[in-house]
């Protein structure tokens, strides 16, 4: 892959909501979700859940993250950022 | 994988369905023209089936969807299936008549969507209920089903099928998750404890929902990563069950540096210890061990030679299992629960997920995680509830094909040629279940004479003598399931009603709701492999009695039919020459004298359900317990193990903590002539006084008065247990007069 032109697209608020969603459903988290919520904020987002939180990505936008993805996954995000290079 | 861009597209946003996400609102006038453009090509859309499969309904509003059926409809278009899916899936209703010949669920998801208000149609419930227990639900069904019952205010149902589809549509569960807390509050509680060779976690906690659904709240823990035999030589926590989750990991720890049988050496010592370990858990603790084969490798380690190279992956896999299997024939706490048959549904690459094992050590794929955890509950709960114990079957077109009042016997498919062979096969299954210890009724709308149909056609394999019990008469069936339960003794809840009449099915769902009725599949070829799996059915752990039971209830019929003739009850017994034969519980009669205590639910006095643990402690401590058991035989034969006792010594008193017998005995005075026996051993261990406890529930009613009877005197009553009690030397007469031979066996 060269520099593939990475366009932004105009949806961080509906991927915002897929993302609070997956909180809820893994983390059982209902506080606001953003950019910078990450483990800290999150008591069940341990090393165990984190992975139930990736296959919960992977399930939902059809995809599959690489072990480098998967570590790089250390807030909302990141999430965001690595769902980017996806279309998503 | 390779799946094409659309249809992957489709999977997607039902996957996002599916999750319960609220998906983008897409809105505006422009997406709205392009919904109602969609809705105005949709008879060709839906004829090439394009675009419209990818089209999620929920951004479609009622009248949309009432636009599309009308568009349609004057198209002389039917609506496919799957369109019909992606309609119901998103909440909408469709009209019965657009749904033609779809699958059962999306029928029940239709009748679901149509409801208006909170009344569920008569009988539905039930249907539904059945349905999830027996069938696998495309998972977003499962989910709008679970979503629609929760917003019509029947969320105990939601939980209901939630649950039974858990293993298969996880997301249905978290629209019930509150109500979940309310609905497993009220079951029976035990405690879980999970050790294994790798992470644990993940089947720790699709355990929850497992056990839940099998009936049992578990109170799970988890052993440390990595701690299997230290667990087992060391347990840290008391369990009821304890879950032993073995995957290739077990493996692992092959040296390929070593010459090849020196490795596989060091690799047996290693699996001989944790058996060893598994030996002297039991030997320690009371709770069950559920411990899981190891899968099929879905990749040999030694090529074309992986079954027989010392280190190939299959035989060492075949060498672990192979062990396993002995174990568990010898120890009776082990349950074996087979890997292989509960990830069957998926092919062996897909059991193991490589992301998941090399980021946390996780051995199986989320699937093969879940549906494992539901196999240990199922196991569990065949080990406590047992199998069902009758089949009730019907006969035209479920044994065999066509209807013999119309057909006449020559015309009856059955045998060995196409259609007759899948009824044949049908016939077969029905003697496994037989020898394995069920009873067969047969149970059919005919004239009596169609039960000659089994010496008269050539191509039957059941014979008559194969049922216990017949009802072919124009009775309606609920009714002569009752008059039969009755005569066997047995409750509605140990029949399986197997019929292939949807009518005959909800009349006894509706009237007997105790009676196991599973959906048949109408097409005859699918029915023996279906008869097979079906879980209540299968035996948990086979003793000599099971196999023969069949014997035992005929000559209970002779006995009947003696009892009628003779005169008075007193000549009727004295005519059966019966005789006890009383033991102490040992090795062989371990497993039966267990399962006398799980099974019998009308001559249970105390209602304490020992099981093979609890006696084996008992046994160990002989100054203190006396645990008997007894055989009754008489002139028509033998009944076997259907009596067992036992008594806690506690300095000149003992206690009859348990007293149990088969309801086949029932009536002819041989729990006095046991009691006798039991007597007299607790004054050969100095006691001098006996105390007998009776706890009344609401199916022993019939052993209310044993104490009574047999000249005890009431000490003390409580809600829930009387006392009574007797001096071993005092004058019983009822230890006088019984008038059956007793002789002893082995008493320690």
């Amino acid at each position: 892959m060269g520099r593939a032109n990475v366009t932004v697209m105009p949806k961080a608020a509906p991927v915002r909501a897929e993302i609070e969603e997956m909180f809820r459903e893994v983390f059982h988290y209902d506080g606001p979700v953003t950019p910078a919520t990450s483990p800290a904020d999150v008591p069940r987002w341990d090393s165990l859940q984190h992975i139930a939180l990736v296959r919960a990505i992977e399930h939902t936008f059809e995809l599959s993250l690489s072990m480098d993805e998967m570590m790089e996954l250390k807030s909302a995000g990141d999430i965001e950022r690595v769902l980017a290079r996806y279309g998503v | 994988m390779g799946a094409n861009p659309a249809t992957r597209q489709r999977e997607m946003s039902e996957r996002r369905q599916a999750a319960g996400e609220v998906s983008a609102a897409a809105s505006g006038p422009a997406f709205a023209a392009l919904v109602n453009s969609l809705i105005e090509q949709a008879p060709l859309l839906v004829r090439q089936k394009s675009l419209l499969p990818a089209f999620d309904w929920r951004q479609a509003s009622a009248v949309q969807v009432d636009r599309l059926l009308t568009t349609l409809h004057a198209a002389g278009v039917k609506i496919p299936a799957w369109l019909a899916r992606g309609i119901l899936i998103a909440g909408h209703a469709l009209p019965q008549a657009a749904l033609g010949n779809a699958p059962e669920d999306l029928v029940l998801l239709q009748a679901l969507n149509g409801v208006a208000g909170g009344g569920l149609p008569d009988g539905f419930a039930r249907r539904l209920a059945d349905y999830c227990q027996h069938e696998r639900l495309d998972e977003a069904i499962a989910v709008a089903m679970v979503k629609r019952l929760v917003e019509l205010g029947h969320a105990p149902l939601g939980c209901r099928v939630a649950l039974s589809q858990a293993a298969t549509a996880p997301a249905a569960l978290s629209h019930v998750r509150k109500e979940l807390e309310t609905k497993t509050a009220d079951l029976p509680a035990i405690a879980v404890r999970v050790a294994g060779t790798s992470t644990t976690h993940g089947i720790a906690t699709a355990l929850v929902p497992a056990f839940a659904a099998a009936g049992w709240r578990a109170a799970i823990s988890e052993a440390d990563f990595g701690t299997l035999v230290s667990e087992l030589m060391n347990p840290a926590a008391e369990a009821d069950a304890l879950v032993v989750v073995l995957d290739r990991a077990l493996l692992a720890t092959l040296d390929w540096r070593s010459e090849a049988n020196l490795s596989r050496g060091l690799m047996e010592d290693q699996i001989e210890a944790m058996i060893g370990a598994i030996k002297a858990y039991c030997g320690r603790r009371a709770g069950s061990i559920l411990v899981n084969t190891l899968p099929v490798t879905a990749l040999p380690a030694a090529g074309f030679m992986d079954r027989y190279h010392a280190l190939g992956e299959a035989a060492l896999v075949a060498e672990v299992n192979a062990r396993l299997a002995k174990l568990a024939s010898e120890e009776p706490r082990v349950i074996l629960v087979d890997t292989d048959a509960a990830l069957g549904a998926f092919a062996p690459i897909d059991r193991t997920d490589a992301k998941l094992w090399f980021y946390g050590r996780m051995a199986y794929s989320d699937e093969a995680t879940r549906a494992l955890a539901r196999a240990y509950a199922q196991a569990w709960r065949a080990h406590k509830k047992g199998m069902a114990k009758v089949l009730a079957l019907d006969f035209d077109n479920t044994l065999w094909g066509g209807v013999f009042g119309d057909d006449g016997i020559g015309r009856l498919a059955c045998g060995d040629d196409f259609p007759g062979n899948a009824f044949k096969a049908l016939q077969t299954e029905c003697l496994r279940l037989k020898a394995q210890g069920m009873l067969l009724v047969a149970l059919s709308k005919n004239n009596p004479d169609a039960l000659d149909v089994f010496a008269r056609h050539p191509g039957m394999a059941l014979s008559r003598e194969d049922f216990v019990a017949t009802a072919v008469n124009w009775e309606p069936k609920p009714a002569n399931v009752e008059r039969i339960a009755k005569e066997l003794g047995l409750g509605l809840d140990s029949f399986v009603f197997i019929d292939d009449s949807p009518h005959e099915r909800a009349a006894m769902r509706q009237m007997c709701p105790a009676v196991t009725v599973p959906e048949m599949p109408s097409d005859p070829a699918k029915r023996p492999q279906w008869l097979r799996s079906l879980a209540a059915t299968w035996p948990a752990r086979l003793t000599g009695e099971d196999a023969q039971r069949s014997e035992l209830y005929r000559n209970e019929q002779r006995r009947r039919e003696l009892r009628e003739a003779a005169g008075s009850f007193d000549a009727y017994l004295a005519g059966l020459e019966q005789s006890l034969a009383v033991a102490a519980v040992s090795d062989v009669t371990l497993a039966r004298v267990a399962q006398l205590h799980q099974r019998t639910n009308q001559f249970n006095l105390t209602g304490l359900r020992l099981t093979e643990g609890d006696l084996d402690m008992r046994r160990a401590d002989p100054g203190r317990h006396v645990v008997l058991e007894g055989r009754v035989h008489d002139r028509y034969g033998d009944h076997g193990l259907v009596l067992a006792a036992s008594a806690a010594i506690d300095g000149g008193t003992a206690t009859i903590e348990s007293f149990v017998m088969s309801c086949r005995v029932i009536g002819r005075r041989v729990e006095a002539a046991f009691i006798d026996a039991l007597m007299s051993r607790l004054a050969e261990q100095g006691v001098a006084r006996v105390v007998g406890v009776f706890r009344p529930s609401s199916k022993n009613g019939v052993a209310r008065e044993v104490y009574a009877s047999l000249g005890f005197t009431p000490v003390g009553a409580t809600d829930e247990a009387e006392l009574w009690e007797a001096d071993v030397d005092g004058d019983l007469p009822a230890r006088r007069s019984h008038g059956i031979e007793i002789t002893w066996g082995e008493l320690t």
